[in-house]
């Protein structure tokens, strides 16, 4: 996979998203209502509706990781939005308000509703505010308590209550009722794909492992905007079964894997191959990220939270923090560490990434507690998860080579 | 900073625990009716960019307001607090209370660390009243058991009236400033210090400036500009504003006119008070709840003060203010008004000169 020869599971992708993509722009010629959500929005309530739902967050990484964030950053830099502001905000809204939209990947069918919410990070609610004032449409904002521990009883009854008011929401809206048993059908899709998402995770546990992290952020595109779906169990079960084969067949990414590493952040969508590449060339592999890792988990679990077939609504307002992002320091320390234990990690690569301070901005103290306590080598790289300008390869590689180096002489001692 | 630190260590001679709280809206109210001092960590100058613990734990790319609180408490102030609060407000700040507990921990201290999430639904009724009522009892809880203190209506309501005395006084006395009836620069000051003096020093402070006799240095003739931002101007840029002719006549401050716009009825009850405190704020950026009235609020203070600029005072990194400023330069643009922005942090002095020729051609473009 990491010579980038086109997998089953790696067709099946493209043809997936490209094919999900046409649908809704199709659905919303014909005057279907459409949706903009947050990443972490739950979108199983949404299958609830007969609605078309875009996700602008997975647009701008998909539009990163194909080589067109700088124009379209420039283009709402050009409008007045900071260069310090989020590069997927400033992809998004160069790509929609901007001049002229990109053609290589257009933009999404234009919404009715804007729904976000502040789990992963409050300025999303700002970001899509943007939208509401241009388009004079309405923001529907959940609100979700940042796990500084694990989420009290009264924290999942609040976004219940919310959850609730939202469906009564976009029924009024919609003029649709809202159905509890496509919910239902939904929420037994995503925790199916989930589990087949974790069984292809696992094959990066193996030395030398069976999957780089670089294949996890590429294949998570469809969890973010396809939950619920069955085509996101049936691709999540051929990438899990195709990597079990593969690893069976003595098959590796990396077969001469010499340091194993964890990644801290989200990815540098501009920077996958070359990135991948390198790192092959030093013979290390990163077999872990903490951001793929997240997908369906509690707060400070590494592990799947369990689903046990009833009440959709109230397990999905449980789940509300599941990305890394969502909850604290102490939290974070303990799924890095059970990480770090169960992948056998040798270094971890903080991503200290300009656009994301809600995941970077604990890091240094991170490092220095991961370090101390269990001894093991770290270092901390500048990246942009979407913007190319703001990244350096030689500076990141350095420092990267610093770390291998590290690992090396610790194994001596 | 020494001094913002000098200031909340002498708090510590009297018997009462301070505690430090950030951002700007935290329920002063209830601790002091507790039996605490609470200080306002917002708005301190860094000593010429010394921040050497701070970028011990938090990357440049952060705000200058959240790097200097890490530096204040963990240097100046780490044998000085008895405690620290915050709520949520932005992705920075939210990931500070670990940070500090942290970076205390390594110096060997350990202080109650409280922290409260204000909900971005609507916190004046249903499902978000609900959900603040149960914050506020279990923040009470928690001060209960950490200070050996226990709440009660009676002292609650008098704290609430003293904070309503001392709001209405500085809403009288940023009225004076709007009429350069004091410098505008005065009235900055004192607002910044009222966030590391008690209530009833601020009470005390404010009563004497509304007696003394000021006059102000700015001409009537000075074009009158409306100023925005999370942090008052520095007294050099206060200077660049009036030697170019401008004068402020109305802020948008989240330190200033935000805090004070409105004053809430005293209460015994924490919910009902806080409720109505924050179900009615002036809208800030950082009050999740009240994003969309921002504009409508801007505007109306635009047109009951016939301004003729308005200046954005940028903090850099603040994401919450940024992502507003293109909406709402356009939407002042479409009322006549001319538009500023400048981008600043806390104790910059470097890029003042930069910021001359700008802020000297917008006043030009506003005489003529």
């Amino acid at each position: 996979m990491s010579k980038f020869q086109k997998t089953r599971a790696g067709i099946n992708l493209s043809k997936m998203m490209k094919a999900n993509y046409m649908q809704q722009a199709e659905d919303v010629k014909q005057g279907k209502f459409a949706v903009w959500v947050g990443i972490i929005v739950p979108i199983e309530i949404l299958r609830g509706f007969d609605i078309v739902i875009g996700v602008p967050e997975n647009y701008s990484a998909m539009s990163s990781a194909k080589g067109l964030s700088r124009e379209q950053c420039e283009k709402a830099e050009a409008m007045g939005y900071s260069m310090d502001l989020c590069s997927y905000a400033r992809i998004d809204i160069g790509n929609n308000l901007g001049p002229e939209p990109d053609t290589a990947i257009p933009p999404l069918p234009k919404p009715d509703l804007l729904i976000s919410n502040n789990s992963n990070c409050t300025l999303l609610l700002k970001w899509f505010d943007v939208y509401r004032h241009e388009y004079n449409i309405p923001h529907y904002i959940l609100d979700i308590p940042f796990g500084y521990e694990a989420q009290k009883k009264q924290d999942t009854q609040y976004i219940c209550d919310q959850f609730h008011d939202m469906i009564a929401t976009l029924e009024s809206m919609t003029g649709q009722k809202f159905n509890i048993s496509k919910v239902e059908e939904a929420m037994d899709n995503s925790y199916e794909a989930l589990k087949h998402w974790k069984r292809f995770l696992r094959a990066g546990e193996s030395k030398p492992a069976g999957i780089t992290a670089f294949d996890s952020f590429v294949q998570m595109a469809p969890y973010i905007n396809m939950r619920g779906t069955k085509d996101l169990v049936d691709h999540f079960k051929i990438l899990a079964d195709e990597t079990e084969e593969r690893q069976r067949s003595g098959i590796f990414p990396m077969p001469d894997e010499s340091f194993r590493l964890l990644w801290d952040n989200i990815a540098p969508w501009h920077q996958l191959r070359k990135m991948s590449a390198r790192l092959a060339g030093l013979k290390a592999n990163i077999v872990c990220g903490t951001y793929t890792n997240c997908l369906g988990n509690s707060e400070g679990s590494a592990d799947i939270y369990p689903y046990n077939g009833s009440s959709p609504i109230e397990f999905l307002a449980r789940i509300q923090n599941f990305p890394i992002c969502a909850y604290g320091l102490d939290l974070r320390y303990k799924v890095l560490k059970e990480l770090i234990e169960r992948y056998q990690i040798d270094g971890v690569v903080f991503a200290s990434n300009r656009s994301c301070k809600v995941y970077s901005i604990m890091q240094m103290d991170q490092e220095r507690k991961l370090r101390d306590e269990l001894g093991i080598p770290c270092v901390s790289i500048d990246v942009d998860h979407a913007d190319v300008r703001k990244y350096n390869d030689a500076n990141a590689f350095v420092r990267i080579e610093a770390l291998l180096e590290n690992i090396e002489a610790s194994r001596k001692n | 900073m020494e001094d913002f630190a000098a200031e909340i260590k002498g708090l510590k001679n009297s018997t009462k625990k301070v505690i430090g709280c950030f951002p700007l809206y935290p329920p002063l109210e209830l601790f002091h009716s507790m039996g605490l001092t609470p200080v306002v960590l917002w708005g301190m100058p860094d000593p010429e960019g010394q921040l050497a613990e701070s970028d011990q734990h938090v990357q440049n790319y952060a705000c200058s307001v959240g790097r200097n609180i890490t530096q204040l408490v963990l240097s100046d102030l780490s044998d000085t607090l008895d405690g620290l609060f915050m709520y949520n407000a932005c992705d920075t700040l939210r990931n500070l209370p670990e940070i500090l507990t942290w970076g205390l921990e390594e110096k060997g201290k350990a202080i109650p660390v409280f922290k409260m999430h204000l909900p971005a639904s609507n916190p004046g009724d249903g499902f978000g009243r609900d959900y603040l009522d149960k914050r506020i009892s279990m923040l009470i809880q928690e001060l209960e058991m950490a200070y050996d203190v226990t709440f009660s209506e009676k002292p609650f309501l008098e704290s609430t009236e003293l904070y309503r005395k001392m709001r209405l006084l500085t809403r009288e006395l940023e009225k004076k400033a709007q009429k350069a009836q004091i410098p505008f620069d005065l009235f900055i000051n004192i607002t910044q210090e009222q966030h590391t003096a008690s209530v009833e020093d601020q009470i005390r402070l404010l009563e004497h400036h509304l007696n003394e006799q000021y006059s102000s240095d700015v001409p009537d003739s000075a074009s009158p500009v409306m100023v925005s931002g999370i942090t008052p101007p520095s007294p050099e840029l206060l200077k660049l504003f009036s030697g170019a002719g401008l004068r402020i006549v109305v802020d948008d401050i989240a330190a200033m006119h935000r805090s004070n716009a409105y004053i809430p009825e005293a209460s015994g009850s924490p919910g009902d008070y806080y409720s109505d405190f924050f179900q009615n704020h002036f809208p800030c950026t950082t009050l999740l709840h009240q994003q969309h009235s921002r504009f409508d609020v801007i505007m109306k203070l635009i047109e009951e003060t016939s301004v003729r600029g308005f200046i954005f005072i940028g903090t850099k990194f603040c994401e919450h203010e940024y992502f507003e400023i293109p909406s709402l330069e356009r939407a002042i643009k479409e009322k006549g008004i001319h538009f500023l922005a400048l981008e600043t942090s806390v104790g910059d002095t470097d890029n003042i000169n930069a910021m001359r020729t700008r802020i000297e051609a917008f006043s030009e473009l506003l005489a003529n």
